[in-house]
């Protein structure tokens, strides 16, 4: 059952990645390639996932557009542990006031309803470098938002596992010697932390794809001539009653993206 | 921080944060907003600059940061959130008003099921350890903790919706319309609560008291129900701000899939449009709630089981 589950996780996702990066090669359409004569068809043998109301090919589209989503979700998920760790790290070394301002801040930022939050931000960072069309600004953009607002919860794992390991007796040593507290916190803690903050990494991953989906499904974040699996479900949506197949494959896609990475993850 | 504090001072010291919490809230999004660029009267066509200016000046957008935060300050304490710029003659209370009821319901229906299914589904788990349920619902639980609204909820309104013709998938005018939002919104809750419920109840049942109450010849439903449930609820008490948060935070997005006309659109609307009295208004409502929530369950959590630790 274990073995399965994992098989199954790894198998989608090596093979998600190497379709991501062949995919216009393997179906000879470009993605934004408009096959005039075929608009709207349905799921068949010349166009796999059919094609949309301009005649582009979906299965191309869904898998060129996972390259943005996966983009963005290793960036973010990478930008989200810096953030966490260091700021937990500093909470966790910290007594008295840094530590209670730093506890506040996470207080406060998971209070705020993240979707309302990572859009906020999404917009004041597009609009501070200046809107484009596709750029990488406008990733680092939905990046950045991303992980402003996912820190907390690596902050409150990093800031606990620090307060339990700082008085352990290799610690005493290390400050006996004369250790700075950077060598410390970088040489000595943050190794012993390391499987717990891959944990967490990896569960950052499929939230930072949710998040770039749903954002860009609001409006926020890449527009229209560019694909990414948000926007490709935002185009569904404006037809789902008459073309379903436009919403729901993409839909299933990243379902099963989200899914494998849980799978990965789960124990019993 | 281990706290053997008396319950007094702990009232206290948790008020005390608490205000200062919503009011760093209210300093920060304040501060935010000011240093969003692009203003509400930057239109495509620009403005005359003498209306601009006369404009900017109704507004005191002219001033300088403190003056313009000194206003809002003396404004909020009123009562009064201002004025919305782009709905002309709309206070910002009404508009939150006209939304709030929505919202308000959508959301505690929501909390209510998924605490009530997430408790049942855990015992049932723990229960019958043996049933065909079991491994059904353990699956169940897996999917949905990875299931994203974007999907369920599409996939829902097109079967029930377009194809069966069963329920109505827009607005919250009847009981039947909210089948499908709250089965949407709380379905992914319900599994993250299971599965920390679940959890949790497996790691009580390996307790001595536990024993001790089978080795009195109480039955196995009798244990479960009476000794094991109450005890695995405290580690929930703290997650529960949190969980309730996050199924706030999917309203935004049912909001916008099921056509409510509540402040999930709200918001969306005058974020594109840049009306900053909204929006600060609708931050400072969820904001300043969510904290109130948070600490509430925290001093909740703190007087049942004083060991638990200040960051959950």
């Amino acid at each position: 059952m274990r073995f399965w589950s994992n098989f199954f996780a790894g198998s989608f996702l090596i093979g998600l990645i190497f379709l991501a990066f062949t995919v216009e090669s393997l179906t000879g359409y470009s993605f934004d390639f408009q096959d005039t004569e075929n608009i709207l068809l349905s799921p068949g043998l010349s166009h796999w996932f059919g094609t949309d109301s301009l005649g582009r090919d979906l299965f191309t589209r869904v898998f060129y557009g996972a390259r943005v989503s996966l983009f963005v979700a290793l960036f973010s998920s990478m930008l989200t542990m810096i953030f966490g760790i260091s700021i937990g790290l500093i909470g966790g070394w910290l007594e008295g006031w840094g530590d209670a301002v730093i506890v506040r801040a996470i207080d406060i930022v998971q209070s705020i309803p993240s979707f309302l939050l990572v859009s906020l931000f999404c917009l004041f960072f597009q609009d501070l470098f200046g809107m484009g069309g596709f750029d990488f600004k406008t990733l680092f953009a939905i990046g950045i938002s991303i992980s402003l607002v996912h820190w907390f919860n690596v902050a409150k794992v990093t800031r606990g596992q620090t307060k339990q390991m700082k008085s352990l007796d290799y610690v005493l040593a290390a400050k006996a010697l004369g250790a700075t507290p950077f060598r410390i916190l970088c040489l000595h803690l943050l190794p012993n932390m390391r499987g717990t903050l891959l944990a967490l990494f990896t569960l950052q991953i499929p939230a930072s794809i949710l998040y770039e989906s749903m954002i860009s499904f609001a409006g926020y974040g890449l527009q229209s001539p560019q694909v990414s699996w948000g926007i490709l479900l935002q185009e569904g949506w404006r037809s789902l009653s008459e073309f379903p197949h436009l919403l729901l494959l993409p839909a299933l896609v990243l379902f099963m993206t989200v899914l494998s990475f849980q799978l990965l993850l789960f124990r019993r | 921080m281990i706290s053997s504090e008396p319950a007094r001072v702990l009232l206290v010291r948790k008020s005390v944060e608490t205000l200062a919490a919503l009011f760093a809230l209210v300093f920060l999004s304040f501060l935010f907003l000011y240093l969003m660029p692009g203003g509400p009267f930057d239109e495509e066509v620009a403005l005359n600059p003498e209306i601009k200016q006369t404009l900017l000046r109704q507004w005191a957008l002219d001033r300088g940061f403190f003056t313009q935060f000194l206003y809002y300050l003396l404004n909020l304490f009123s009562g009064s959130l201002g004025m919305s710029m782009n709905q002309p003659n709309k206070k910002v209370v009404e508009i939150i008003f006209a939304g709030a009821s929505q919202t308000f319901f959508l959301n505690m229906f929501a909390v209510f099921i998924v605490y009530a299914s997430s408790f049942s589904t855990s015992i049932l788990l723990t229960l019958w350890t043996n049933s065909f349920l079991n491994p059904l619902i353990r699956f169940l639980n897996i999917v949905a903790v990875s299931l994203p609204a974007l999907f369920l909820g599409p996939v829902l309104i097109y079967t029930f919706g377009f194809y069966l013709q069963w329920l109505p998938t827009a607005f919250l005018k009847s009981p039947l319309h909210y089948v499908l939002p709250l089965l949407t919104l709380s379905f992914r809750s319900w599994g993250q609560l299971n599965l920390l419920l679940a959890e949790s109840l497996r790691e009580t049942m390996k307790h001595d008291f536990i024993r001790t109450a089978k080795a009195k010849g109480l039955s196995h439903e009798q244990v479960i129900l009476r000794h094991a449930f109450k005890n695995s609820l405290i580690p929930i008490l703290s997650v529960s701000g949190p969980t309730i948060v996050g199924i706030i935070s999917g309203s935004f997005l049912v909001e916008i899939l099921f056509s409510i006309p509540g402040l999930g659109q709200q918001f969306v609307e005058s974020l594109n449009l840049r009306d900053y009295p909204v929006i600060m208004g609708l931050v400072l409502l969820y904001g300043c709630s969510m904290i109130l929530l948070t600490n509430v369950f925290d001093v909740i959590s703190k007087l049942v089981d004083p060991r638990i630790s200040e960051v959950r």
